[in-house]
């Protein structure tokens, strides 16, 4: 059986094809202007990539913020219970998942079947976020994924005084006029996302396996800064991507309803007997 | 007696020179490049434009975030004691001074006697500020005097959900897509940034009367959404461009410095 899951950002939408337990192939592009062409084209080529085409999926979730607007997803499910559930199916330790994404920071305690059960986010302020990454590297002149390459020349951090993403891209325009290397703000950039990220993390309390998820994940200087100032090593993800855990989960919530539908397909027999499984 | 106010904003540098408590010129400047020498310019301009030489003028004052790039006499007044002294002024009863400016908007309120009695400056967030407003104009395609000149009654406002400056660059452009008009947007954009201010103003009391300074208050369109949410008038007309009060308030202190 084919299952997808489609997770449309702010920035970035992400798909994931899976066959029963198996990732078949995943796909991250960067979002178009509505998003269902940008679901549709993600899709496509994770299922171009091993020769099938939506026709062929057996059941699609879609989730993240353009979610709603998915006509080939038979349904709907928010990114955090997706982040919760394919965090912990990479890794069964997971507790805590740090999900940075391209406008907001979420952190999402999860039981160990992978069930949310508490969370905290922040989407009202740019800072803590991937704009703030993107922001600064601008005013720095380098491509983002330059960033945290950059920063390992750095010989003394600077300390990126304000929190507010306009006022430390001007803050960093008067230290680069005043002659301060470009490695030494890029580590300082990269603290300030942890201190801001840490104290997201701290309202919900760190449990053991925590996890980080979203496509600032990937930058392994803030990953450091972040264990660094909160004191914290992260579990492996495995052979995961970070960027598409929440694609990843919304395939496994794909498997989970198709399963159930089926057993409803099945008469109230089965019925009774999957409930009894489950308890 | 001559004198000669410079106030280094976060964005704009602004020199006055006053003969008798009056502005006889005056120089606003964008702020880049290298601080120290664009100070220098903007004193410059302004005493030329005087038809004077700088040094005609014995009493110069400066104040403002970059005041340590101003290299006269006096250069230290304080910002606040500047918007202070340069509000009572520009209007002596003013009991309440609202300072809109590039980056930061300070509330000050004044006794009878434009006395400083309290005042609170948001610094920590772009949002509400000068800065904020360019970059939504961008956003639109706009300049900022077009965004100013823009007055919808609020029922035609696009809503804008965020504060943030940067989420509100995104804001515009989702609602661009959508079709909405460019002026519900601009409209909408003033009528939230008048509800921070009027909220931010409301918690030191709206004393009257409450005068506007700095380069936003040119904008109508935020006044007027200010007023709505404050429900009470504000001044708008003042003896001089609204973004020269502070410079003139450096000019007065140094003035009240030399005769003490």
């Amino acid at each position: 059986m084919i299952f997808a899951g489609c997770d449309v950002g702010s920035l970035t939408g992400e798909a994931v094809i899976l066959e029963d337990d198996l990732i078949l192939s995943s796909e991250i592009i960067r979002v178009r202007p509505r998003p269902e062409q940008t679901a549709r084209e993600v899709t496509e080529k994770a299922l171009g990539k091993i020769g099938k085409t939506l026709a062929d999926i057996d059941y699609c979730v879609s989730t993240g913020y353009g979610r709603e607007k998915i006509p080939f997803a038979r349904s709907s499910i928010s990114e955090i219970s997706c982040h919760g559930r394919g965090a912990q199916w990479a890794c069964p330790e997971v507790r805590t998942i740090i999900d940075i994404g391209g406008q907001d920071c979420k952190v999402i305690r999860v039981d160990k079947y992978g069930y949310m059960m508490d969370f905290v986010m922040n989407d009202k302020c740019a800072a803590g976020t991937g704009r703030f990454l993107e922001s600064m590297a601008k005013v720095l002149g380098v491509g983002l994924e330059d960033l945290a390459p950059l920063s390992l020349c750095s010989k003394g951090r600077v300390a990126i005084t304000k929190t507010c993403t306009v006022l430390s891209q001007i803050e960093v325009m008067y230290m680069i006029s005043d002659g301060i290397e470009r490695s030494d703000i890029a580590a300082g950039i990269n603290y300030a996302m942890a201190e801001r990220i840490s104290k997201l993390v701290r309202r919900v309390g760190v449990k053991e396996g925590v996890a980080i998820t979203g496509g600032v994940a990937k930058n392994f200087a803030v990953v450091n800064a972040i264990s660094d100032v909160m004191g914290i090593k992260f579990v492996s993800l495995g052979e995961v991507d970070p960027q598409i855990v929440g694609a990843l989960g919304s395939a496994l919530f794909a498997r989970e309803r198709w399963q159930k539908a089926q057993q409803r397909e099945a008469g109230p027999t089965g019925g009774k007997a999957a409930k009894s499984v489950r308890t | 007696m001559l004198s000669l106010g410079c106030d280094v904003g976060t964005m704009f540098t602004k020199t006055v020179v006053m003969d008798n408590g009056n502005v006889i010129a005056h120089d606003i400047t964008r702020n880049n490049g290298t601080l120290k020498e664009l100070v220098e310019a903007s004193i410059h301009s302004a005493v030329s434009r005087a038809g004077l030489s700088l040094d005609d003028i014995k009493v110069r004052g400066g104040t403002g975030m970059g005041d340590k790039y101003i290299r006269i006499e006096h250069a230290n007044q304080g910002i606040i004691k500047s918007l202070a002294r340069g509000s009572f002024w520009a209007l002596a009863g003013a009991r309440t001074v609202v300072d809109l400016g590039g980056l930061s908007t300070t509330i000050i309120s004044l006794n009878g006697a434009g006395k400083v009695i309290e005042y609170r400056t948001s610094d920590k967030c772009a949002s509400g500020s000068g800065f904020f407003l360019e970059l939504a104009a961008q956003a639109l395609e706009l300049t900022v005097e077009e965004m100013g000149e823009t007055v919808v009654p609020p029922e035609e406002c696009a809503h804008m959900s965020t504060q943030c400056a940067v989420f509100c660059e995104s804001e515009i452009v989702s609602h661009i897509n959508d079709g909405i008009e460019v002026k519900s947007i601009v409209g909408g954009i003033n009528y939230s940034l008048g509800s921070g201010i009027a909220t931010m103003i409301n918690r030191l009391g709206a004393i009257p009367a409450i005068l506007i300074t700095g380069g936003v208050a040119k904008s109508r369109g935020v006044v007027c959404a200010l007023e709505k949410h404050l429900g009470v008038e504000v001044v708008k007309s003042v003896p001089a461009d609204h973004q020269l009060i502070a410079a003139v308030g450096a000019a007065l202190c140094a003035r009240d410095v030399q005769q003490s």
